[in-house]
């Protein structure tokens, strides 16, 4: 081995500095899944009758599906009996907090060592975030600045008993409760999440913002979001994760629905940090995550940015479904694996609407044993005039040991559409590596510094403090380091 | 259930009008002994018997459906049936060998001299004569397990066979016919083995009247540094199903160049599987597909980077007019040894009418980390602007748009070094567009 790729291999080796589990008592159900466990979820939230019914007849749906097994990734069988399936921090079931000084001082405690700006910082960081810890939402600041507004920003649980006609108008369209394996799963048990509803013409005045934590142990995680910008609103969403260290694999199945109205944009921007297992892939977080955004209005736009970091494995296609003329969606994507992670991630776009416009860029990462593919679809349908995609998958590999891996499948039914999709893979070069450190530059740095280039395209559509953020994870994942 | 009785619970165990099994079960009874190859053979009938046909749910079958096929019945030719002499168009070389139905007919092939060391022959008459030549035949046991694969080892019963001995050039165009007859159902199998640092060339056409299958099996095994091209005018009728497989394995510094220009075939389907074995292998495949009104043009290669140095190309281009679809599944694997791999992949599609449809899967699996390897895929209709410009300096719309349809397939046709065959597919090109 080269030296180099043994500094690299160091590089990629950057511990995992966000593992620590918060001691909270919690409100856990058995493990198991059926019908009754369904009806629990649904009667410990409050649920009205009509929820349970959908979430029944996505259980129903679920158990008649098969796990789908396409995807390039490998992992023993899940025993979904094994999971449970419900678990709230206890101080929270009740009333609630009435305030951020009543949540718990643990978890505020965990959030502050993320970073989180929940408390003192939440004025200076202009960002209101909906911290959800484990499953249901503790703390959501600056709810009255956006309700001036008309904005509705809480958890989803909070939505369905204060809301429940835009929820039950909205639910389940995007995303339906059949659609996948794991959408049907999320449906059926999901517990909770976030809700965003922006008015007519309203411009959300800052970056909403949620934390996951996994934390309770053998708890999956079945996020729900659901996200509606009326005509001509425009909100951006960031959605950050980093989960304590675990030796059990975690099963998160999330489903994020987004819908645009006429000339509504939702910018949708995630950093997943969840823990990727140890250097033998032991432990680790499963992802298997429904994402997909409606532009169902004219002029409509959404636009995914991820940066994914960790995970054992990520399953993932943020999507865009551009069904209003001239609407556009973008997807923008980093995806860094080391040691044994595995990714297979990508995007879909369907176009339907005339002159719907679609930009699919692509980073993958790989180093250690990991193994990173991208997979995406381009769909012009026939009534698509017009349409245009450009797709761009470029693919860096780090060591001798690991794959990259692109499965981009186009699909072209329209002949005004003007499809493009390239594809590149390589590696750091020795000699980029070698003129960096000409200049005194260190070995480490270079490697920092080409790998920040590589991803410069993508990191430069997330919003800013996000940017930071996310460069400084992938230096932190890439560190450990090199010499 | 044992198969006797799998089979009397469903006559045609694999789901079809046509009995394969059975058919091909009474074919392995009745064939003279040098050809019955009852290893090879058995182990094809098992395979279909255990996987059947494939369906839409598995991956690379998604975008064929063959209930269509399923309910087509095809007879079993036993004797070579009559065919109109035009079929051998193009075809005028001094060595020829011609197939009909999956059975050579020396009446219509031309044999000649060849030199010391090279076989170009029969397949029926080299497993009677000369069966060490035959050793490499279906010698890939997972390819054969590739349904459409195994029917061809199940149930052909001639195909030609070309070897070339080490170091020794052929410089005479090696011609292949397989011409096919209304309602038959034909199994040609071609096996090409040239030795190391041997020569050849082939040119093979494919075609046929009305209704039929045809499921040729081509077999390339390429010595250190031999050099081989290969260039398939897939010229099936439109109303017939094809379902054509291609194997190819290079040894160190061998070159192939294959050339595949397809226009006919209700489906026309094909699935190509190539190998660099030996470091410093170079692969070319060149594909043109022309898809009319009704047409399925569909084709699966897998380009395997086994070891180190090895370089492949790959572009495919695709007209489409009327309601027709074009399908390209391309993959480059690099396996975790092929360092300083350079592999390139092109698909390009033009879609001249609005029911088209063109379906592109260029796919990289890259387990080494030292490789180049880029690919690139793009739909789109002609250039407005180019046709405008064509038709202000006098040139007629349809004039104009031949010679940009004529441009696009520019790359295909240069690829071709025979002067007769470009200039052949360009008047094709444009019959084709008029009709």
């Amino acid at each position: 081995m080269s030296a180099e790729t043994e500094s690299l291999e160091r590089l990629a080796d950057g511990g995992y500095a966000y593992g620590f589990v918060t001691d909270v008592e919690q409100d856990t159900v058995p493990p198991g899944l059926n019908e009754d466990v369904v009806r629990l979820i649904s009667a410990k939230k409050e649920e009205p009758q009509w929820l349970l019914d959908w979430r029944l007849e996505a259980f129903r749906a679920w158990q008649q599906m098969p796990v789908p097994d396409w995807a390039n990734v490998h992992y023993p069988p899940i025993d979904y009996q094994a999971i449970s399936y419900y678990a709230a921090p206890k101080k929270s079931i009740g009333e609630g907090p009435a305030s951020l000084e009543d949540i718990d001082p643990e978890i505020k405690k965990t959030y502050d060592r993320l970073g989180i700006p929940l408390v003192e910082q939440e004025f200076l960081a202009g960002v209101a975030v909906d911290a959800v810890f484990d499953s249901v939402s503790v703390a959501t600041s600056y709810r009255g600045k956006l309700a001036e507004q008309g904005i509705i920003f809480c958890s989803f649980s909070e939505a369905v008993r204060e809301h429940p006609e835009l929820v039950r108008q909205y639910l389940g369209t995007v995303v339906p409760t059949r659609d996948n394996y794991y959408a049907a799963l999320n449906s059926a048990v999901f517990s909770d999440g976030s809700f965003v509803y922006i008015p007519k013409g309203v411009r959300c005045p800052m970056e909403l913002s949620t934390y996951f934590r996994i934390n309770a142990k053998n708890t999956g995680q079945f996020e729900r979001t659901l996200i509606v910008a009326d005509a001509g609103a425009y909100v951006s969403y960031l959605e950050g994760c980093t989960a304590p260290m675990r030796d059990e694999n975690q099963l998160h199945a999330a489903v994020v629905e987004l819908v645009a109205m006429d000339d509504a944009t939702i910018k949708y921007s995630t950093v997943q940090n969840w823990y990727p297992g140890d250097k033998d892939g032991k432990g680790g977080i499963y992802n298997f995550v429904t994402k997909r955004g409606l532009c169902k209005g004219a002029r409509s736009k959404i636009s995914w940015t991820q940066v994914e970091t960790g995970s054992a494995i990520t399953w993932k296609y943020p999507s865009c479904v551009l069904r209003g003329d001239d609407s556009v969606g973008e997807f923008y994507s980093v995806a860094l694996t080391r040691d044994c992670m595995q990714a297979d991630t990508g995007t879909k776009m369907i176009h339907m609407g005339k002159n719907t416009r679609s930009t699919i860029v692509s980073k993958g990462i790989s180093a250690g044993r990991s193994q990173n593919a991208y997979r995406g679809l381009v769909r012009i349908l026939p009534g698509a005039d017009g349409a245009r995609n450009y797709s761009q998958c470029d693919s860096l590999l780090m060591g001798d040991q690991c794959g990259a891996h692109t499965f981009p499948y186009v699909e072209v039914q329209n002949p005004s559409a003007q499809v493009e999709h390239e594809a590149t893979t390589s590696k750091v070069s020795d000699d980029q590596i070698f003129y960096l450190q000409t200049r005194g530059i260190s070995a480490e740095d270079a490697v920092s510094l080409i790998v920040n280039g590589f991803c410069k395209e993508v990191f430069k559509e997330l919003p800013m403090e996000f940017a930071v953020e996310a460069q400084k994870l992938l230096e932190l994942k890439l560190e450990g380091s090199v010499g | 259930m044992s198969d006797d009785a799998k089979r009397a619970a469903a006559p045609d165990a694999l789901g079809c009008a046509t009995d394969w099994l059975g058919r091909a079960e009474a074919l392995a009874a009745a064939l003279p002994a040098p050809l019955r190859f009852d290893e090879l053979r058995a182990g094809a009938r098992g395979e279909l018997l255990q996987r059947g046909l494939p369906n839409r749910r598995q991956e690379v079958w998604r975008t064929v459906d063959l209930n269509g096929f399923r309910a087509q019945e095809f007879a079993a030719a036993a004797a070579p049936r009559p065919v109109d002499a035009a079929l051998l168009d193009g075809l005028d070389g001094a060595l020829r060998l011609v197939l009909v139905d999956g059975h050579y007919v020396p009446s219509l092939s031309r044999r000649t001299a060849l030199p010391a060391g090279v076989t170009v022959a029969p397949l029926a008459e080299v497993a009677a004569e000369r069966p060490q030549l035959l050793a490499a035949l279906g010698d890939v046991p997972a390819w054969n397990a590739e349904p459409f694969s195994a029917l061809n080892t199940a149930n052909f019963t001639d195909g030609v066979v070309v070897h070339v001995a080490a170091g020794v050039q052929l410089d005479e165009t090696i011609e292949i016919a397989l011409l096919s007859s209304e309602d038959t159902a034909a199994h040609p199998r071609l096996l090409v083995v040239l030795e190391a640092g041997a020569n050849a060339r082939v040119t093979e056409l494919q075609r046929g009247r009305g209704r039929y299958f045809s499921n040729p099996v081509t077999e390339i095994r390429l010595g250190e540094g031999a050099q081989y091209r290969h260039f398939v005018l897939q010229d099936e009728s439109r109303s017939a199903w094809q379902f054509a497989s291609v194997h190819a394995e290079l040894a160190a510094g061998a070159q192939a160049s294959l050339h595949r220009c397809m226009l006919g075939g209700l489906i026309g389907r094909v699935d190509l599987t190539l190998t660099l074995a030996g470091a410093g292998a170079n692969a070319t495949l060149e594909g043109l597909a022309l898809a009319a009104d009704g047409q399925l043009l569909d084709s699966h290669l897998t380009v395997r980077h086994a070891v180190a140095h090895g370089e492949s190309r790959q572009t495919f281009r695709g007209v489409l007019k009327g309601k027709s679809r074009h399908v390209f599944d391309g993959l480059i694997r690099v396996e975790q040894d092929a360092q300083k791999t350079d592999a390139q992949q092109q698909c390009r599609n033009l879609l001249l009418a609005r029911m088209a449809q063109a379906q592109a899967m260029p796919r990289l699996e890259i387990f080494a980390d030292d490789v180049k390897c880029a690919h690139g895929a793009t739909v789109g209709e002609l250039d407005e602007t180019a046709l405008f410009y064509l038709r202000s300096r006098g040139i007629g719309e349809a004039e104009a748009k031949a010679l940009l349809v004529r441009a696009f397939a520019g790359e295909f046709l240069d690829g071709l070094d025979d002067a007769g065959w470009r200039e052949r597919l360009e008047a094709r090109i444009d019959a084709w567009l008029e009709a």
